[in-house]
């Protein structure tokens, strides 16, 4: 048997020792149950108006017990309610006597007092800290790759031991995660402190009030909480209390600032939906307009989910006996025989199945034939097997009468766009999406939570964004001949950095003619494609294509294009910090941490400077500031929000109807590996690799350039003032 | 974050968990046991 087995067996054993230190555990577990049992038989009676045979005894403090408990009930609250409206009064009495504050700033007064002692205290190790940091940067040397004896023992302990136990501890752990020994562990704590029993009394209690009403009881469930929880409380010494402490107020501060990014993350759905199908961003370099757009890209795709599972809830309660299962597996099937590519492919075969019915309700008798034959012979269904002759046929919603096929085929269609399962986003440079669909089978979901993905398993839930073909858009000249993509138009979001170098404006494209050869600017009908676009996916009156360009200057991509759509400008961002709440101790510590920080890294930067050698005191501070450091990054980065604050306009640029808006960048979303930042690099790759550095590239000899340093510039200003000279 | 702000929302901290103290230190400052009579004068208003 495995030698761990017997180590859990001997830690089981000392639990259930401890059981003497809790023997009234199991007497209150039973009592429990007994308050329960005659809590239903009030519950049953009371129903059918009878008095209950058994008293109610959930309202009695616990009794039963095998031995005096050596942890005496918390006494947070007076002993019965009349107590306690008295301590109530004297309580708002005593709050607002002069004395009582005396006494409180007294107590602030005292524990300052100890504080300033413990500073006492560590004053002269500060001290002693400084002299030693300045010993350490006292001496120079160049010993690269030495180290010092300590620093040498150090590591043959770590690497001998430490890691070794760590290790072992962390497979101990993960084989007790694996056995029933953490169940049994967790048991046996979790009824020593009477958990159980308190989860059973209050079951038991609910049956009594809901029956009773009887509000004065519930004092009296509080002060039998404070008997059940004094074993709890009393056993787990004050330290403990006190982490516990710290990481309940840091979890309660982080789930605040979770709920906070949710909230930006619906503005800025908001903002999304509130513009039209084109929208251009535009701002100064640096301004963050490719990380905006990716951002809204991001955005845009999981709206595009959610109006398809809309649409999807809207069909299935218009028609509720449909077997809507029946063809969403029909839909997979030919999905998967790329039968159904797009949702014109899907319209058209739900049309085939709509003519094939009609056709066959013209002949009633052939109609139940054909019903037969489709059980027998397992056939397509053009009904899916819904009982038409049962259920309604039609849905009348008072703006028209629409068949039951029109509803068919919008479901169809939504269902092809919310279960593909593939990036919705098609643009010019790589964007990485993470949204995780959870299928058992059955109906699938779809999980777009940004700000719960583990960065460790991003290679399991990533795919990158469509690689854009223009030709696709181009309703005119094509770039590629016969081109397989030029009809795969369709839903998704198209991002295209730099339009304006793509499109260009009239004043490039002066020397273009539409009658040129081969496929140019002019003659791809790219701007009449875009201006049509909302007509290619429309599915129950929703468009499912979204266009988001951005570029440098809106004067370079010409009126044509750009005046179907809104503008937005990024006029400046705010600073990237974390949304926790005021009361959050991430405030204090990671401000304590910035001063400690600044005072290492200049210490640091000197220590580098003078040495070369590694000593165990400098290794130890390096590695607990590197953790530190680590801690306070990831909650920077998991909870970092940035206002971006926008000013949108229409295409037309002519500054009617400009409103500011204001856009959220969340740091967990949109710069989690989303796209590259130099995405366009390869512009600046040369014929041929580089060989001049920039130590090597000629200077000025002084503060006046020479007419030959002038020349070496390659400047047509130079070439200019040359010419006039000579003229 | 500027060093205002952090500084404010310290302070916002300080200021909460001294008045939350405040309320907490009042509670210790009851006596255990209060007069018979003002118990029965309480329970008498009910």
């Amino acid at each position: 048997m495995d030698y761990r087995h017997y180590i859990c067996l001997a830690i089981t054993l000392g639990f259930l020792g401890c059981g003497f230190i809790f023997p009234n555990a199991l007497p209150r577990f039973a009592e429990a149950l007994r308050d329960l049992a005659f809590s239903i038989v009030y519950y049953f009676c009371s129903i059918i108006d009878v008095p209950s045979p058994l008293p109610v005894t959930v309202m009695e403090l616990p009794s039963w017990q095998f031995a005096p408990s050596r942890f005496a009930p918390l006494s947070l609250l007076p002993a019965s309610w009349d107590e306690f409206k008295a301590f109530w009064g004297e309580y708002w009495c005593t709050w607002v006597t002069w004395e009582n504050v005396e006494a409180y700033f007294n107590l602030w007064g005292d524990i300052l007092y100890y504080g300033s002692k413990l500073l006492l205290v560590l004053m002269p190790l500060a001290l002693l800290l400084w002299l030693l940091l300045s010993r350490y940067t006292g001496q120079v040397n160049n010993d690269h790759g030495k180290e010092s004896k300590p620093l040498q023992r150090w590591r043959r302990f770590t690497f001998k031991v430490v890691s070794p136990v760590v290790q072992w501890v962390r497979s101990f752990w993960d084989f007790v995660k694996s056995s029933p020994y953490k169940s049994l562990w967790t048991f046996l704590w979790v009824m020593f402190f009477n958990i159980p029993s308190v989860v059973v009394a209050f079951f038991a209690f609910y049956l009594y009030f809901i029956c009773s009403f009887d509000f004065l009881s519930i004092y009296g469930q509080l002060l039998k909480l404070m008997v059940d929880a004094a074993p709890l409380v009393r056993f787990i010494p004050v330290a403990i209390w006190v982490v516990i402490g710290f990481w309940a107020v840091n979890a309660i501060c982080r789930s605040e600032a979770k709920a906070k990014l949710e909230h930006c993350e619906r503005m800025n759905r908001g903002f999304i939906n509130e513009r039209g199908i084109l929208t251009t961003v535009w701002g100064v370099m640096n301004a963050g307009k490719t990380s905006m757009l990716t951002s809204m890209s991001l955005s845009a795709e999981v709206e595009l989910h959610d109006m398809a599972l809309e649409i999807l809830l809207e069909c299935d309660v218009m028609y509720p006996s449909f077997p809507w299962d029946k063809l969403r597996l029909e839909i997979q099937k030919h999905m998967e025989t790329k039968e159904l590519v797009d949702v014109p492919s899907i319209r058209k075969w739900i049309r085939s199945y709509c003519l094939r019915f009609a056709q066959l309700r013209l002949k009633p008798q052939w109609c139940k034939w054909w019903q037969r034959q489709v059980k027998r012979l397992n056939l397509e269904d053009p009904t899916f097997g819904y009982d038409f002759e049962h259920y309604p046929m039609e849905y009348n919603d008072e703006l028209k009468v629409s068949s039951i096929y029109e509803a068919i085929e919008d479901y169809a269609c939504a269902y092809f766009v919310y279960t593909v399962e593939t990036s919705l986003i098609i643009s010019n440079y790589s964007i990485r999406s993470d949204a995780i669909k959870e299928d058992l089978g059955n109906f699938p979901l779809w999980n777009h939570d940004f700000f719960d993905r583990d960065p460790r398993l991003m290679d399991a839930f990533s795919r990158h964004s469509h690689i854009i073909d223009y030709d696709m858009i181009r309703l005119g000249e094509k770039m590629l001949k016969d081109n397989p993509n030029r009809n795969a138009l369709g839903f998704g979001v198209y991002v295209v950095s730099e339009i304006d170098k793509e499109r260009k404006n009239m004043l490039d494209l002066k020397e273009t003619k539409i009658k040129d050869e081969g496929c140019n600017q002019r003659n791809d009908l790219f701007n009449a494609g875009v201006k049509m676009i909302r007509h290619a996916v429309t599915i129950r009156n929703r468009c499912f294509i979204r266009l988001l360009f951005d570029l440098q200057r809106p004067e370079d991509w010409g009126a044509n294009g750009r005046d179907v759509g809104d503008v937005v400008f990024i006029e400046d961002k705010g600073e990237m910090a974390p949304v926790l709440p005021f009361f959050s101790p991430f405030w204090l510590c990671e401000g304590v941490f910035k001063w400690i920080k600044g005072k290492y890294d200049r210490f640091y930067t000197e220590y580098i400077y003078k040495r070369g050698d590694g000593t165990l005191f400098v290794h130890l501070l390096r590695t607990v500031i590197s953790k530190i450091d680590n801690h306070y990054r990831k909650v920077n980065n998991a909870y970092g929000c940035q206002v971006l604050n926008l000013k949108l306009d229409s295409g037309r640029m002519d500054g009617s109807g400009t409103v500011s808006r204001k856009y959220y960048k969340l740091s967990k979303k949109d710069y989690s590996n989303r796209y590259c930042t130099d995405c366009l690099a390869f512009i600046w790759e040369g014929d041929a690799p580089n060989q001049i550095s920039i130590a090597d590239l000629p200077t000025y000899a002084d503060i006046l350039a020479t007419s030959e340093e002038y020349a070496l510039q390659n400047s047509h200003f130079y070439n200019d003032v040359t010419k006039w000279k000579a003229a | 974050m500027s060093k205002s702000k952090r500084l404010l929302y310290i302070l916002l901290t300080v200021v909460l968990v001294f008045v939350v103290g405040y309320f907490i230190f009042t509670m210790t400052q009851l006596p255990s046991e209060l007069p018979e009579s003002t118990v029965e004068t309480a329970g008498a208003v009910e």
